[in-house]
C-alpha cells in the first residue's frame, strides 16, 4: 500500500519536482563550472562559495536565489498534492480506501519530504561536497559556512507544510484559506535571517514543523470533502 | 432489524447537518436490511449526496450516527471498510493512470481482490487494461468504477447517483451488470438516483428525502400504489378543495379538479363526493409520475407514510 502510495504521489509531482531538480542544478551547476544550460550561466568568476552573510543585502545571488527555487517549489508541490485531488474530487476516491486517513496523509508528506530532499538538498550536498573537495576554487571552505543553506532547506520544508495545510484547509475566502502559508513563509524567511542562537533556531523550525504535521492529520480527520 | 439473525447494513439515527442556518439533513432515522437495494431518491439539493457522504466519513454530522455494517463511522477500522466499496458521483478516478494501473493502484488497499471479476467486467464493457482513465467517456468511467467497486467482494455497496450523464444505453448496461452482481452474491446496496426509472427497475425499497426531511422509507411497490391522482370532472368552474387526510395538492385545470393523495380510501372519497362531481377517475402512477407528485406538493404539508412503520428503535436511542 505505501508503495502504491508513494509512486502516486510522486508521480503526481514528477513535473514540479523535475522542474525545481533542473532549475536547482543550473544554479548549484553553474556555481561549480559545470552548468547545464551554459549560456544561461555567467560561470562563477570570483565568488567564494557559501560565504557567510546573514542579510538579504550581503547574501550572495546564488544563494538567494537557492532559497528561492527551494521556496517556491516547495509550496507548489504542497499545494499540488492537496488542491489537485480536491478539484478532481479524487479525494472522494482515496480516502474510501481501507486504511486510515492519518496514514494516507502521512504517506503524503512523505513523498513531499523525499521529493524536497531530491530537488534541494541533494544538489547542496552536491554542491558541497565540491567546495570541500581540494583544488577546486581558491577560498577556504569549513562545513560549518554551509549551515545557512541547510537551514533553508528546512525552512523550504516547514513552507511546504503551510502550503499542504493550505490545501486542505477549509475557509470561506482565500485570505482565511492562505494564511498558514503565508504565516509560516514569514516565520521561515525571519528564521532562515537569524545570524546567532542557531541550536534555537533549528528547536524553533522542528517546534514549527511539528505543528504543521499534527495541524495536517487533525485538519485532514475532521474536514468536511466536497 | 429486519431478521431476528441478520443485522441492518445501515443504521443512521437522528443523523443532522446543517450550514449556516440552513438543515441540509435533518433529524435523519433509517435502516437499510442487508440484502435489500435501496433507491435514495429527493430533488436536487433534498440533502441526498449529504447524506451519501455522512454515511461514508467524507463529511462529518452535526448530530446523530451512522453505523455500517455493525460498526460507527467515526471509528470504523479499516477491515469494515474493505468490505464496504463507495462510487462518488462522477466517478473520479486518476486521469493520468490507465485502467490497468488504476486496477493495480487499488488492489494494494485490498486483501482480498477478484481479478477474475475485474477482467471479466473489464471484458464485458470491452475496456482494455491500456486505455488512460482521463480518456474514457462517462460511461467508461462507471464501468471502471463499478469493476473496482466489485473487486474487493463488497457486502454493501454505496453508490452516488451512479448513472448520472449516462446515456441510455450505458445506464441500461451498467444497471444489467449491476443487478447481475447484486443478484450473484446477495449483496446490499444504497444508491442516490435521479432517473426514477431505473430506481423502479432495480430498487426493493425506496427513500424519498424532501427538503433534508426523509418523507419516505418504504417498498417501491408500495409508494408507487400509495400516491394516487385523483380527476374530478365538473359541469363548470370547480370548487376549491376542502383538504382531506393525505391530500399532497390539488389544482383546477379547466372544468377538473386534479388531486393527488396518499392512501385514497373511503375517507377522502366520500369527501370528494360531497363536491357534487359530474365523474371522478383514479390514475394509476409509475414510480416517475408518483415521485414528481409528491415532491412537487407543498412541502411543509407533505404526508409523511414511513411513519407507521418506522423501522429506528426511538426507545433504544
Amino acid at each position: 500500500m505505501w508503495t502504491a502510495l508513494l509512486s502516486k504521489e510522486l508521480r503526481e509531482c514528477g513535473l514540479f519536482a523535475g522542474l525545481a531538480l533542473l532549475a536547482q542544478m543550473q544554479l548549484l551547476g553553474s556555481g561549480m563550472d559545470m552548468s547545464l544550460i551554459p549560456f544561461l550561466s555567467s560561470g562563477r568568476g570570483a565568488e567564494i562559495p557559501f560565504l557567510a552573510a546573514r542579510s538579504f543585502s550581503l547574501m550572495s545571488d546564488r544563494e538567494i536565489m537557492f532559497i528561492t527555487i527551494a521556496i517556491i517549489s516547495a509550496i507548489v508541490i504542497g499545494l499540488n498534492q492537496t488542491l489537485m485531488e480536491s478539484w478532481r474530487q479524487t479525494s472522494l476516491f482515496l480516502l474510501h480506501r481501507p486504511v486510515p486517513r492519518s496514514q494516507i496523509f502521512l504517506c503524503k508528506l512523505a513523498a513531499g519530504g523525499l521529493i524536497l530532499l531530491s530537488t534541494s538538498a541533494l544538489p547542496l550536498l552536491i554542491y558541497c561536497l565540491w567546495a570541500a573537495t581540494p583544488g577546486t576554487h581558491a577560498s577556504p571552505f569549513f562545513w560549518s559556512m554551509t549551515e545557512p543553506w541547510w537551514r533553508s532547506v528546512v525552512v523550504a520544508f516547514a513552507c511546504y507544510l503551510g502550503a499542504f495545510l493550505t490545501g486542505i484547509r477549509p475557509a470561506n475566502w482565500l485570505g482565511s484559506r492562505t494564511w498558514p502559508l503565508l504565516a509560516v513563509v514569514a516565520m521561515g524567511l525571519g528564521l532562515t535571517m537569524v545570524p546567532f542562537w542557531i541550536p534555537v533556531v533549528y528547536a524553533a523550525s522542528a517546534v514549527l514543523v511539528a505543528g504543521l504535521v499534527v495541524s495536517i492529520l487533525n485538519t485532514a480527520r475532521h474536514r468536511e470533502y466536497p | 432489524m429486519s431478521d431476528e439473525t441478520v443485522p441492518d447494513a445501515i443504521v443512521i439515527e437522528h443523523l443532522s447537518k446543517s450550514y449556516g442556518p440552513k438543515w441540509v439533513v435533518h433529524d435523519l432515522n433509517l435502516k437499510v436490511p442487508t440484502g435489500s437495494v435501496y433507491g435514495f431518491l429527493g430533488r436536487n439539493g433534498a440533502g441526498k449526496s449529504t447524506t451519501i457522504k455522512m454515511l461514508t466519513g467524507m463529511t462529518p454530522p452535526d448530530a446523530g450516527q451512522v453505523r455500517l455494517l455493525g460498526d460507527e463511522i467515526a471509528t470504523m477500522p479499516p477491515s469494515t471498510r474493505s468490505r464496504i466499496a463507495y462510487m462518488a458521483e462522477g466517478h473520479p478516478l486518476y486521469a493520468w493512470m490507465t485502467i490497468g494501473q488504476i486496477v493495480q493502484f487499488t488492489q494494494a488497499f485490498y486483501e482480498h481482490w477478484d481479478h477474475k471479476l475485474v477482467d471479466q467486467v473489464l471484458d464485458h464493457f470491452e475496456l482494455s487494461k491500456k486505455q488512460k482513465c482521463g480518456r474514457l467517456s462517462r460511461g467508461q468511467q462507471a464501468q471502471v468504477s463499478l469493476a473496482l467497486a466489485m473487486a474487493p467482494d463488497p457486502e454493501l455497496l454505496i453508490l452516488d447517483d451512479p448513472t448520472l450523464g449516462l446515456d441510455t444505453v450505458v445506464r441500461r448496461e451498467f444497471l444489467e451488470a449491476l443487478i447481475q452482481l447484486i443478484q450473484s452474491r446477495g449483496r446490499t446496496i444504497f444508491f442516490s438516483s435521479h432517473v426514477l426509472g431505473d430506481v423502479e427497475r432495480v430498487a426493493t425499497r425506496i427513500g424519498v428525502m424532501v427538503d433534508g426531511v426523509l418523507r419516505v422509507d418504504c417498498p417501491t411497490e408500495t409508494f408507487r400504489e400509495s400516491v394516487r391522482k385523483i380527476v374530478v370532472g365538473f359541469d363548470g368552474e370547480p370548487p376549491d378543495f376542502p383538504g382531506c387526510e393525505g391530500l399532497v395538492t390539488w389544482r383546477k385545470v379547466g372544468t377538473e379538479l386534479e388531486l393527488v393523495i396518499v392512501n385514497w380510501g373511503p375517507g377522502q372519497q366520500a369527501i370528494v363526493e360531497s363536491l357534487e362531481p359530474r365523474w371522478t377517475d383514479v390514475v394509476d402512477m409509475n414510480l416517475e409520475d408518483a415521485f414528481i407528485e409528491y415532491t412537487r406538493g407543498s412541502k411543509r404539508s407533505l404526508p409523511i407514510f414511513h411513519r407507521e412503520n418506522n423501522r429506528v428503535d426511538r426507545a433504544a436511542v
